[in-house]
């Protein structure tokens, strides 16, 4: 099982001919070194053993992610919406992190799966930030709410992905798109359950790449700069029959290289639990010639 | 989207055969003479000092032999051929030796210049692992080995038609087909294609997909080529190009379909009931009768509580059920089986099963989990929930919660004290513990209504089956209330991994002011306490993974829990 860490440190900064990553002004909260702990070997984590929540953990090798922990600490408010999942870190190194349940539903009710959370990067107190619109209610057949985020630095937005309501027939979940300059939500697309969620800035055009988590398929749409659709979701490419399981979702994906890197693994909406769940990284490239993406590796 | 997931659901409706499994005795009786041939020569592979099925060659194929020859000597290639541990052979197979293309090699390599070389691809049915190696014939050296985890080389054509001659003649396919069908119509049993899309993620065995066609539909036959058995079939549309199905999700296919929030009928030995897999409860049997006499509204498994002794506040909080859109962490991996009860060879019941498992059982920290609900011609009834191991330490307690609603609306319950039945005035809760005094016939309490009709409950010290060793288990006794929800329907986690009192969840149905419970609605939960064990010869809620003829295979030490009810005569 991959950890799910945010590492601060790693900025990505990737600027090329064809696209740019939008997730490239994160800065370190200042509540790292108010916590003694060194900004160079620290990391947000929502995935460490034993630990419900949020932690700020400080490796002994900041190469080795699965390695040592030096140190681990949890700020009393750091518990208290459950199990967390998907972490994103702003200019301001302010840290907005998103519930998802592990295992059972005891720690995280499912009504209040859709708060997005913040974290000051001053004080390091986490607080309920907004709550995302729900298409239905949940119900017992899927406990999940938000599964997925991404901040856009050049709207200063944090995408989020939710399938809260959900159920076996009825695909209700919607990709959020929260100003956190003006608090204000916007729904970019509804009646799709997603969870991985990235901008790409492509020959000027913002497109929103996004996985499903009924099928193992990909897909994209265009934003303006309001990040209103320009188009309807719009069929990418798929990680279907690929890979060590060939049913993997998009957990993850981060525009690096000029390559689409995508963190995926099994999900059946259902709380089997996270060791069950090896993850694989896949790499895709964008063939101009044939305009379609192509598979560059997996690891 | 909400319309196209219903025409889907109707379609896999029908494309997917519901029937429950009956559990059936193994007979190799009438086992085919390709299928004895494929077990002598994985018996010959592994009695030989190097445990490999060798690829067939013709007498002309010289060179190709001696390439094999070569690989099979090297270190590096035999590194997978025995377990680190015990050194008992793992099964492999040579399954191709291809001439090398220069497009095989990596541009600007310095090896092989003579373009003599051959690429042998070898699989490790124990390991699910390729390895491949480059042998310059030359030469007669390896140049290369490389290991490639979870993945399978292409099928020789051998291998291929086994699959095929598996398909045809399970009975499922030909119940499926109408017939047994043409072998010769099989499609692309070996190429890539049809390898690439049947998958065996759960048992990470070799698994492909034969494929018959009739009329405007493809019956797809997933065969399990290291167990050399047929995993089951699935209808697809021959237009659908792409739809793939594997062994995962043709088996939660079959159990979405067929069972989850589906109630199956079942009438047997005097006893008639139904029965569905639920969300977070695991199987519910409900609306059961003894010769037609109403017994029980419905019993199920709510939680399972997994608490590590070693370290404080470390376990988990399971619940067991559908393996899809569910509140399931260990989820039903096949459908629920009903088999019957002997008695040396009298049929004196029957009893229904279903098993959950984590994905990587037996694993360290994944888990198995088993419902059995055994019925006896009598009218006894016991209600067994066992663990098969192995979790995330040898130090761990499992506390199962057990609900059983009863039919019947002015019930009274009793616990056997001082030497006589003592009536329980309101809701409570007790514990069976060495002080707990027992009728002669082990009976510890009695749910009876104003005739005294209903049953004993015989608590299990370990007498029940040669899988207990005592419950030591927490008994409470709460009020039905029909018009408010305390269970009736799916109940979310009631309680945490790792209290070691009574606090397991039912409390929460009692506190903080108990209701009286006498001539009423009774629901009973039960929570036995099973420490687990991995001493050598005293193995108990356990598992390892065990060599046995070249693959690694599970062997489990279970523990069962779960009071036997007896009918007050």
């Amino acid at each position: 099982m991959k950890k799910n860490l945010f590492f601060i440190p790693i900025i990505f900064c990737l600027i090329t001919q064809v696209a740019q990553a939008q997730n490239d002004c994160r800065r370190q909260p200042a509540f790292i070194q108010k916590f003694g702990f060194d900004p160079a070997r620290s990391a947000v984590s929502t995935a460490e053993r034993t630990y419900m929540g949020v932690c700020l953990i400080e490796l002994a090798d900041a190469q080795n992610q699965n390695g040592k922990r030096n140190k681990i600490f949890q700020h009393p408010s750091w518990r208290k919406a459950g199990y967390m999942a998907s972490v994103a870190i702003t200019e301001q190194g302010d840290v907005y992190v998103i519930p998802a349940p592990t295992v059972n539903i005891l720690y995280n009710k499912p009504d209040e799966q859709n708060w997005v959370y913040k974290i000051d990067h001053q004080t390091g107190e986490m607080n309920r930030f907004v709550e995302l619109p729900a298409a239905a209610k949940p119900s017992v057949q899927n406990a999940y709410g938000t599964l997925g985020s991404f901040y856009d630095c050049d709207t200063h937005t944090l995408f989020v992905t939710s399938v809260m309501g959900s159920t076996q027939n009825d695909e209700k979940g919607r990709i959020f798109a929260v100003n956190l300059l003006t608090n204000k939500v916007t729904i970019v697309a509804q009646n799709t359950d997603a969870m991985g969620v990235c901008i790409v800035k492509t020959n000027g055009k913002r497109q929103l790449f996004f996985g499903k988590t009924r099928t193992s398929d990909m897909y994209s749409l265009t934003l303006d700069a309001n990040n209103l659709p320009l188009s309807e979701p719009t069929f990418a490419f798929t990680l279907d029959n690929l890979g060590p399981r060939g049913d993997d979702r998009a957990r993850r994906i981060r525009f690096t290289n000029n390559n689409l890197q995508i963190n995926a693994a099994s999900f059946y909406y259902n709380l089997t639990a996270p060791t069950e769940k090896p993850e694989t990284i896949y790499v895709f490239s964008y063939d101009t010639n044939q305009q379609k993406w192509r598979l560059v590796r997996y690891e | 989207m909400k319309t196209n997931f219903l025409i889907l659901a109707l379609l896999q409706l029908l494309l997917i055969a519901c029937k429950p499994e009956q559990a059936a005795i193994a007979s190799n009786n009438n086992e085919p003479a390709y299928l004895k041939a494929r077990k002598q020569a994985i018996a010959d592979a592994l009695a030989a000092p190097q445990p490999v099925i060798l690829l067939p060659l013709n007498p002309n194929e010289t060179t190709k032999a001696n390439v094999q020859k070569i690989a099979l000597a090297d270190k590096k290639v035999q590194q997978s051929f025995r377990d680190p541990k015990t050194n008992a052979p793992l099964l492999n197979e040579v399954f191709g030796i291809f001439a090398l293309r220069p497009s095989d090699l990596p541009p600007n390599t310095t090896i092989c210049t003579d373009g003599n070389c051959y690429r042998i691809e070898l699989y490790n049915y124990a390991l699910n692992m390729a390895t491949i190696a480059i042998v310059n014939a030359t030469s007669n050296s390896v140049l290369t080995v490389n290991y490639y985890p979870q993945q399978q080389p292409d099928l020789p054509p051998h291998l291929a038609q086994l699959a095929l001659s598996i398909a045809a003649d399970s009975p499922e396919v030909q119940e499926a087909y109408g017939s047994k069908p043409d072998t010769t119509l099989g499609l692309m049993p070996a190429t890539k294609t049809a390898l690439n899309r049947s998958r065996c993620e759960r048992s990470q065995h070799l698994c492909v997909a034969p494929t018959f066609v009739k009329n405007d539909k493809a019956l797809w036959a997933i065969v399990d080529l290291t167990a050399l058995k047929l995993v089951g079939v699935r209808w697809t549309n021959v237009g659908t190009t792409g739809e793939r199905t594997s062994e995962r999700k043709m088996q939660n296919e079959k159990i979405m379909s067929c069972f989850c929030d589906k109630e199956t009928q079942l009438t047997r030995d005097g006893w008639q009931m139904q029965y569905s897999l639920t969300r977070s409860d695991g199987l519910r049997v409900s609306q059961i009768r003894y010769h037609n006499t109403p017994i029980i509204n419905n019993v199920k498994m709510v939680d399972w509580h997994v608490s590590y002794s070693t370290t404080d506040g470390f376990g988990y909080s399971d619940a067991i059920g559908c393996p899809e859109f569910s509140e399931a962490a260990v989820v039903a991996i096949d459908a629920p089986k009903v088999m019957p009860l002997l008695d040396n060879t009298d049929t004196v019941g029957f009893a229904i099963e279903q098993t959950y498992s984590s994905e990587g059982w037996p694993t360290p920290c994944n888990y198995n989990y088993l419902q059995r609900f055994e019925f006896y011609k009598n009218g006894n009834f016991r209600p067994i929930i066992a663990s098969l191991g192995r979790g995330c330490g040898n130090n761990g307690t499992y506390r199962p919660v057990t609900r059983i609603a009863w039919a019947g609306t002015n019930n009274s319950f009793f616990e056997w004290n001082n030497a006589k039945w003592q009536n329980w005035q309101q809701e409570k809760w007790t514990q069976q513990t060495e002080l707990t005094t027992l009728t002669p016939e082990n009976y510890w309490a009695k749910i009876a209504n104003a005739n005294n009709q209903g049953f004993y409950l015989m608590a299990n010290n370990g007498q029940l089956d040669q899988y207990s060793r005592g419950d030591q288990a927490f008994l409470y006794v709460t009020k039905h209330h029909p018009n408010k929800d305390e269970g009736d329907g799916d109940l979310p986690t009631i309680g945490p991994c790792c209290n070691t009192d009574y606090q397991q969840g039912p409390e929460k149905f009692i506190d903080p002011t108990p209701e009286p419970i006498l001539d009423t609605e009774l629901v009973t939960w039960y929570v036995a306490q099973l420490k687990n064990d991995d001493t050598p010869g005293k193995e108990y809620c356990w598992a390892e993974s065990v060599v046995e003829n070249g693959i690694y295979v599970a062997k489990t030490y279970p523990c069962y829990s779960g009071p036997m009810f007896v009918p007050i005569q």
